[in-house]
């Protein structure tokens, strides 16, 4: 029976059962993100050898050469990995934990509260220089961050009975998306030419300005998210087949959850406050890699890799494109049609 | 002969309102018991207290003579499997990998394969009659082979306690006696002490050791089927006029509505 659902390997106290298909295309997305990184550092506006390249990213290129190689397209290809195994993680909990395809943080109102914060500072910025007397811009990505868990805060109270009923939960977070929404509007009409022209940009979602510092903090971030998802799996797979069933396998439900959601929240807001807003990434991942890796409902890591993989081709593509879009725009025209296509089967399903 | 599974002075309801009004009864050992009543007595809800998924509001349910409440989850689950109504699974996925997940109690989360997993496993599948399927995609069964599926991944938890919420909702005649089948015969096999919520009267009657009637949160009858079926409760009970007869073939109480006009 193993044989057919793979082959159990046992290191001393450790046991994993390792799926064929899921080494096949783990082995495949791998491949393609150095393949695609690789391009990305290789070419650009700019048209460099590969021998200054190389010389470069070893240290012995010119300082404008390491500015263009190393700063630009290394970092920026880079953080589109993190950002996108970010969201792609986050998103496998969120809809793990409430069995449903269309509670992910980018549609559920989380990513809109962190829009809002942002672009209430971008767009209003006495209301923090007059508190705090630093400058605006370095706040953006803290004010981000909080934006996030507060509006998180604002969903649980709301949605919590003892744990999470799955359409109680979208229904708040629809409501509450659709107000941080109308925050941010009001916000750009307010708003100055120069200020609103800011904000719309980091709200379409824009790898254009990423730092090394970046890079840093969003590695810590997927360290730890990748080591947490790992101990939760077991709780998630459990949750995965309804509240009910996985308390009788020995699950505490309503923690597993509560850390679960925490989890997504703290890196979807992570990532949010380095990229701005990277729409529907954190909804299609998961629902393509369960698909792509055959697995039963979407599992963290694996969902992670395509996020991964759809936010570096995005970027990339976007960066190429006659006119530079932002990466927003791309992963939206992908992932629009995607969510249309689920909720027409969702609405299907139940009603036979 | 000690009872494993045993309710004493149970409340219990949702919010603030009781379903359960003082419930006390033992579950005898390596028998098959049936509670019955009419729909919304609270026979899910003795279930769910029994299986410690419900809090008791006041008095409690005891394993083995430990009170459920104090067992720390992932133990009660190595001691006492439980089966909810109509549970459903994620799209696709495999009846090997349900079944599967009946070992989690017993795997720390850095071992989630073992080759003894895999042979409880295996005998769980065998004994519900799915080692064929184990490749299947569980949306792509009949009812009754998802329902058997199911069955096995609680039986994969290795328990001596196993209950089963309503195992033959949405089934037809021929797949609610398999399921019923399968019932009968891990007991007999296994020495389980099983109980199932059914509805149905005649399935109830043949296929238990020990009925339980539940009226409006309380007990209002229990013993072995033949004893506990009469027209009298019938008519108490559920409303109903019915005749009671006793089958040819083996003697087991069966239930004819009585046709009014």
């Amino acid at each position: 029976m193993s044989a057919r659902r793979g082959v159990g390997v046992r290191i001393g106290p450790f046991g994993v059962l390792v799926r064929r298909r899921a080494v096949v295309w783990t082995t495949i997305v791998t491949i393609t993100l150095l393949a695609v990184t690789v391009l990305a550092v290789l070419t650009g506006t700019l048209d460099l050898p590969a021998s200054r390249v190389w010389a470069a990213l070893t240290g012995r290129g010119s300082s404008v050469d390491h500015l263009v190689v190393v700063d630009r397209r290394l970092v920026r290809a880079v953080t589109a990995i993190l950002v996108g195994f970010v969201l792609g993680l986050s998103g496998a909990l969120t809809q793990s934990v409430t069995r449903n395809p269309i509670a992910t943080p980018d549609l559920l109102g989380v990513t809109a509260g962190a829009s809002a914060a942002a672009v209430l500072l971008i767009t209003q910025p006495w209301l923090v220089t007059s508190v705090t007397g630093t400058a605006s811009a370095t706040l953006v990505a803290p004010a981000a961050v909080v934006g996030g868990l507060l509006t998180t805060a604002i969903i649980v109270a709301l949605a919590w009975r003892g744990g999470f009923d799955g359409m109680r939960l979208i229904l708040v977070g629809l409501g509450v998306n659709a107000i941080a929404l109308a925050i941010v509007s009001w916000a750009l009409m307010r708003a100055d030419l120069h200020s609103a022209a800011v904000a719309s940009r980091w709200l379409t979602g824009s790898l254009a300005g990423v730092r090394v510092e970046d890079v840093w903090m969003l590695l810590t971030v997927v360290a730890v998210a990748t080591a947490c998802s790992t101990v939760l799996s077991q709780d998630l797979s459990a949750l995965r087949l309804g509240r009910d069933v996985a308390a009788s396998l020995g699950t505490r439900t309503a923690r597993s959850e509560a850390y679960a959601i925490a989890l997504a929240v703290v890196a979807v807001s992570a990532a949010t406050a380095v990229a701005g807003p990277i729409g529907f990434v954190a909804f299609v991942a998961p629902q393509a890699a369960l698909r792509v890796f055959g697995t039963a409902g979407p599992t963290p890591l694996t969902s992670g890799m395509v996020g991964a993989l759809v936010v570096l081709v995005a970027d990339q593509t976007a960066q190429r494109l006659p006119v530079e879009l932002p990466v927003g725009v791309l992963t939206a025209v992908i992932g629009a049609p995607a969510l249309m296509f689920l909720l027409v089967r969702y609405v299907r399903r139940s009603s036979v | 002969m000690s009872n494993p599974l045993r309710a004493e002075g149970v409340v219990a309801g949702y919010g603030s309102r009781d379903v359960l009004h003082g419930i006390t009864f033992d579950v005898p050992q390596g028998q098959v018991t049936t509670v019955i009543g009419p729909n919304g007595c609270g026979k899910s809800t003795l279930l769910r207290t029994l299986a410690g998924l419900l809090r008791p509001t006041r008095g409690r349910v005891l394993l083995d003579g430990a009170p459920v409440s104090s067992i720390r989850p992932r133990h009660l689950a190595r001691r006492l499997a439980v089966l909810p109504q109509s549970p459903t699974a994620p799209e696709g996925m495999t009846v090997a990998d349900l079944v599967a997940r009946g070992r989690q109690p017993h795997q720390p989360w850095y071992r989630q394969w073992s080759a003894e997993d895999d042979s409880i496993v295996a005998a769980a599948m065998s004994a519900t009659g799915v080692d064929d399927l184990g490749d299947r995609p569980l949306d792509e069964l009949s009812g009754g082979q998802r329902q058997r599926a199911w069955i096995a991944m609680a039986l994969a938890q290795d328990t001596d306690v196993l209950l089963l919420d309503e195992p033959t909702t949405h089934l037809d005649l021929a797949h609610a006696v398999e399921v019923l089948d399968l019932v009968v015969r891990l007991r007999r096999d296994t020495g389980r002490t099983i109980v199932v919520v059914l509805h149905d009267l005649n399935l109830a009657a043949r296929y238990s050791d020990h009925l339980v009637v539940v009226d409006d949160g309380r007990i209002v009858a229990q013993g072995p089927p033949s004893d506990v079926v009469d027209p009298a409760l019938l008519a108490k009970v559920f409303g109903l006029e019915a005749h009671v007869f006793s089958d040819p073939y083996d003697a087991l109480p069966t239930v004819v509505p009585v046709r009014r006009g």
